[in-house]
This record gives structure tokens, sequence and C-alpha cells, in this order.
């Protein structure tokens, strides 16, 4: 079957790999219906390996996918032939220090689908059943395969200081920074303000529901932030892009006792100012994964209409385009080529 | 009235006679009878009255504070929150920017007699003594700390720097029924200093194979709670990388200068920063209450109790930088009936 092999950074091949086997146990085969290309796979394609462990030499990428269930294992008991699923991409061991804690995103033998083993930009992948979900009838495929990026910002919108009727800043407008707009508006957040310096992502950062959209190009973007909320800045802010400037602008533009989310993955070290913690009691709060039961919670509020993230995508394409069209074409059209969905 | 104050002068703490005003309608007059002293207030700036961490007996109220306060026994607080600002109106009043710190922005407590504001003052609990009774400050610094930090009985937790305020730190987690509970610094006599009281004491290890030995130490992956409390970037970068993951590090002293670090420790980490700073007046009293029935092992945070005659000798001699260097306190007491320059 075709796949999307990654070998090093910029070497992503489309190669013929072999089917995989048959599943066994709790193993079910799945065939992809739609898979996302996250920033994470873009970071593996630029500067990987960041979590492709060292000393993998190739992994079928893709992480963020819906998919149907062809085949199952003589021990599955929670999917059947046929079910429509999302899937989990943590493989958790369930006995480590963190998985008895339930902190299974930590777990210490944790194995991540399209990053530590072969993923879902192909035909087929192997997944154990606890990884898969059920989707409802009310959520599209396509829709399933953003579920994984709309679960990070979710799980940053459950975070203690994240109150109903807050204030957000939202630092970037490429997918996860769109994630959390949604996110952000189906957990009750009142103002939104997002700062975009790229107007197609902040077209779509209104439709998502942004009240205001800053262009840090054109303004000074603290000001403004500070401006708009009475001059003491948000309750909270999620910093979704990854480099020094912009996480200073998050912690920043975060008021007095508030809470500054970091979920940008970044490639070099930055200098922070972290004396803002204690200065102004500020949280400053590493923002990855989701813990057990998101994934659940966000297709309900899919599935209920309050959480609509179709806006975000931008590109649909066949797995045979995934490099020229997908990879390339994110970094070369960072404006208007936003979630770009694969279906093999 | 008038009055000796302890000031800081170009070469050292001074006596100097001062003269003392009449407490207006909301003062009140107060005879320290014990103040703890550190090394901060031997820096700059000079020409204010050192001690920022007193206690006294009330000897002249205002005409209209409560009666009843006059000849009680109280702690001072250590800051002034202006009331006003925005900061203060929404209830965020340690983080007033108008705040004024006694013994550094404002003067402190060492002298004969002080003036200060009622509502400044605290009545102490019968059974605490002034001595102990100036470990308010830094004990209720380390109680919001502690409650900000989330930690849980039963957590593994560690403090970096074992400076007055780690100390007494260690003491307040330690109180909040920690699990394993470690104080890390390189200077032995601070780490004995909390050995007998239940922490581990431990050295900052010097490579990174040390580290992860005492991650291990720690919970088996890192404390889930760790309390920066040395205030360097040293120290903070040390503590971010000792957590576990998804663990928590709350930093307590201020340093401005900004970190490098690969933020990814934080993001992938899953690791948050809480910052803690001063104390409100509700956790003043919680305070004071758990010193006076024990809750607080305070024991080993008073290394060094000094008469007010023996502290201004030891200025005279040049002693005083080796009295007041330790991580414990240094406590002055001035009696009544002490003879001191006028």
């Amino acid at each position: 079957m075709l796949a999307a092999n990654w070998h090093g950074p910029k070497d992503v091949r489309l190669e013929d790999v072999p089917e995989p086997d048959e599943p066994t146990g709790e193993d079910v085969l799945v065939e992809v219906s739609w898979c996302g290309i996250c920033g994470t796979d873009l970071h593996e394609y630029l500067a990987g390996p960041i979590f492709i462990p060292p000393g993998v030499e190739e992994v079928v990428l893709g992480h963020e996918f819906s998919a149907r269930v062809v085949a199952t294992g003589d021990r599955v008991t929670r999917v059947a032939i046929g079910d429509r699923v999302v899937a989990i991409p943590h493989r958790v061991c369930h006995d480590c220090h963190f998985c008895r804690r339930l902190m299974f995103q930590h777990c210490l033998n944790l194995e991540l689908v399209g990053l530590t083993r072969n993923g879902a930009f192909a035909r087929y992948t192997i997944l154990r059943q606890d990884q898969l979900i059920k989707l409802p009838d009310e959520v599209s495929a396509e829709v399933g395969a953003l579920i994984e990026p709309l679960a990070v910002t979710f799980h940053g919108m459950r975070q203690p200081g994240v109150e109903v009727g807050g204030d957000i800043v939202i630092v970037g407008a490429g997918p996860i920074g769109l994630s959390a707009i949604a996110t952000a508006r189906a957990v009750g957040l009142d103002r939104i303000y997002v700062v975009e310096m790229l107007p197609q992502r902040s077209s779509i950062a209104r439709a998502m529901g942004a009240d205001e959209v800053i262009n840090p190009r054109e303004v000074d973007a603290l000001e403004v932030i500070r401006d708009l909320t009475g001059g003491v800045g948000a309750s909270v802010a999620m910093e979704c892009v990854g480099l020094e400037q912009t996480m200073d602008l998050a912690i920043q533009a975060t008021r007095p006792g508030g809470v500054a989310m970091l979920a940008g993955i970044t490639e070099s070290v930055s200098e922070v100012d972290l004396d803002a913690a204690v200065r102004d009691e500020k949280v400053i709060r590493g923002c990855i994964g989701y813990f057990d039961g998101e994934f659940e919670a966000v297709i309900e509020l899919l599935a209920s209409g309050r959480l609509d993230p179709t806006p975000m995508i931008t590109h649909s394409l066949a797995l045979d385009r995934i490099v020229s069209d997908g990879f390339d074409q994110l970094v070369r059209d960072r404006d208007s080529c936003v979630k770009v969905l694969v279906s093999p | 009235m008038s009055s000796v104050e302890i000031r800081l002068g170009p070469t050292g703490p001074m006596a100097v006679a001062a003269e003392l005003r009449r407490p207006g309608a909301h003062e009140v007059v107060i005879a320290t009878r014990a103040a703890a002293v550190g090394p901060a207030d031997l820096t700059e700036p000079v020409d204010r009255v050192i001690g920022g961490e007193f206690s006294g007996d009330v000897i002249e109220v205002g005409s209209d504070v409560d009666p009843d306060l006059l000849h009680a026994p109280v702690v001072v607080l250590g800051s002034q929150p202006c009331g006003r600002c925005d900061r203060c109106l929404d209830g965020l009043a340690t983080l007033c920017k108008e705040s004024q710190t006694r013994g550094q922005t404002i003067d402190g407590g060492l002298a004969e007699a002080v003036l200060v504001r009622a509502d400044e003052v605290l009545p102490l609990p019968d059974g605490l003594g002034h001595e102990r009774a100036t470990l308010m400050h830094r004990l209720a610094r380390a109680l919001r700390a502690t409650r900000r930090s989330g930690a849980r009985p039963g957590d593994a937790t560690a403090v970096m720097g074992s400076t007055p305020l780690g100390l007494a730190t260690t003491a307040v987690v330690l109180a909040a029924g920690s699990g394993k509970t470690a104080l890390i610094d390189d200077h032995q006599r601070c780490r004995d200093a909390l050995t007998e009281a239940g922490a581990l004491t431990l050295g900052a290890p010097s490579d990174p194979a040390g580290w992860d030995t005492l991650r291990g130490d720690l919970g088996g992956y890192g404390p889930d709670v760790v309390f920066e409390c040395a205030g360097t970037p040293q120290s903070r970068l040390a503590a971010i990388e000792l957590a576990r993951p998804a663990g928590t590090v709350v930093m307590v002293a201020n340093d401005a200068t900004p970190v490098t670090m690969d933020i990814n420790l934080l993001v992938m980490g899953d690791k948050q920063v809480r910052g803690s700073r001063g104390y409100t007046v509700a956790e003043a009293r919680t305070t004071l209450e758990l010193m006076t029935r024990s809750r607080i092992d305070v024991s080993k945070l008073i290394g060094t109790t000094l008469e007010i005659g023996e502290f201004l000798a030891a200025a005279a001699d040049g002693s005083l930088d080796t009295l007041l260097g330790g991580c414990q306190a240094t406590v002055v007491r001035w009696h009544p009936d002490a003879a001191v320059m006028r």
C-alpha cells in the first residue's frame, strides 16, 4: 500500500509498504478515512526528529485521523467491523507509574501512532481497541480527523483559571490557534482576541468566532490588548506559534493572576521572563496532549453543534499529493493553507 | 516622644536618636521587642530603619483605634498595599504596584519605638512570644506558596535553595503533609538545620546523572512540586528540569533576570510555573495560629538570638556579616530596659 514514510528532515517519501498483518488480541485494523497534517508532522518534516525517537530510520507519519474498522483481533469487544471511529494516538502500557495515576500521555512506555510507530498516512493502520472511539452519525469523517487538535486545546481550556465569562488572547491562527478559538467559544469564554498577521488566517479566525484579530505588523499588539482589556490584560493567553517573541507576548498579555498557556513547540532555546510569574502571580504552563475522556467530550460538543471547526479545513487531497501539495504547500503558503486533510 | 532607631549607615547599622510624633487617629506606637534581621538589611538603600520583620507591644493608640489594642503584643505586617488601585480593589492586594515593604522601601522596626497604621498590626495569639512571631512574614509567604502550589498530602516535594524563605517553605510543606520532602542546596549548615525536622537534605548535583538519581529518590520520576526559593536563573531552570512530567514549579523568590531555556521543557513536559508573592492578612492570621499551636515546626528556623547591645557591638566590630549570613533567622531582642546610645 502507498504510505508517506518519514526518513529524515525534508525527506518524506511516498513508498509502497506492506499492509499490516491481520490483527490479533486487542488490536484492530482500520482503513483510514481522513488524516490531517499536524504542526507536529510539519516540525518532523522540516527539522525532525523531535517526537520521533533518535535512531528511528523510518516511520509512516499521520496521527490526526478518522477511520473505519475492517478487522479485529480475537479479544476485541469495544468496536466491530464497519464502525466509524476516531483514533487516540497514545498507545500506553496501563502499568507504569503515570498510567496507574491515569496520566496516560506521560506513560513511560508511550508509543505514538504516526511518530514512534506507523501511522495513518496510509490506507491501513493498526491500533489497540482502547485507542478507538466510535464516531456518532452527526460527526463527519472529515471533522473526525480534527478531533485530535481540538482535544489539545480543549485540554487547555479545562485548566484552572480558564473560566466561563473570561477573556482570552490567542497568539497565532494556525490549526492549533483556530482550534483554540473554537474550543474557547464552546466552553463559554466571552471575549476572544487573536494575534495573527496573515490575512486569510485572520479571516478564518473571525469566521470561527474571534471578536478581534490584531495584526502585529500594523499595531503594537500588546498595547491594543491592554486597551481592549481595561489596561490589565486577558485572564488567559494561549501561545500557538512557538517563537520567543510570541511566547513573550502571551506572557505579557496575561493579566496579573492569569494563566499563560504555551502550546507552540519551539525549535531553539528562548529567553523567557519567568519573573512575570512571581511579579504578577501568573501561571505559565505548557499545554500539550489530552487526558482520558477529553476526546469523548470534544465529540459530544461536535455532535451537539456547539463546536464547529470546519472553516479551518482549507485543503483536501489524495495521499499521492501529500508532499508537494501538503507539506511543501504548508511551507510555501502559510496564509491560505491551514489544515490539510489527506485521504489515502 | 524620643526613640532610638537602628538605621543602615554608610558603614553598617548604627543607632540614631529620633523624635517620634504622637500617633494620628488611626495609628499606634509600638515598642519593638524583637526583629529578625538578615543580609538584606545590610544592603542599600541606606538611611532606613532596618528590620522589616518585627514584633512588639502597643504603647500608645490614636483616638479612633480600639483601646483594647493598648498594651497588646502585636506583629506588624511586612507590606502595605495602597488599598485603592485596581489590583487592590480586584482582591489582588499582594500584587499592588504601589505596595511598600517594611525595612526596604519604608522604615523597618528595629527601633525603640515605631509609629505604624493600626491596620498594619495583628495581635499575637496567647502563647506566641515576640521572638517566634518575627518569623510570621516568611512563614506566611511560604503558606501562600504552598497553597498556590496545589500540592496534596503525600506529594513528593523539593525546595530549591536553603535561603530563609527556603527553610520556611520546607517547614510549611512538611506541616502540609507532604510525602518525601527534600531541601536542595550546597550549604551543609543550612541542610543540617532541617534534617531533624523530617526533610531529606541534599546537595545540588554537579552532573546530569546526579539529577536523574535525585528524580528517582523523589517520587520516582521527579517531585510533584518544586518550590524555587533561591531566585537565580540557574536554580529556576534546575527546578523546571527536576519536576516530574505534568509537575508544578512554584517560584517564590524574585529575580528579574530572564531565563534562557528550551521552552519545550514546559510544553512537552506539560509542566507549569506558578508565581507566589507576599501574603494576605488572612494568611498572616492563619500562620500565627499554626505557629501558636506548633502545627509548623519553627524550632530550626532561628539560628542566633542577640540582645540589641550585642547586635550593635557586632556591627561596630565588623562581625555582623558572619552572624547574619546563614539561612536561619538572626533575631534581635530589644528589652524595655536596654541601654542603647541616645
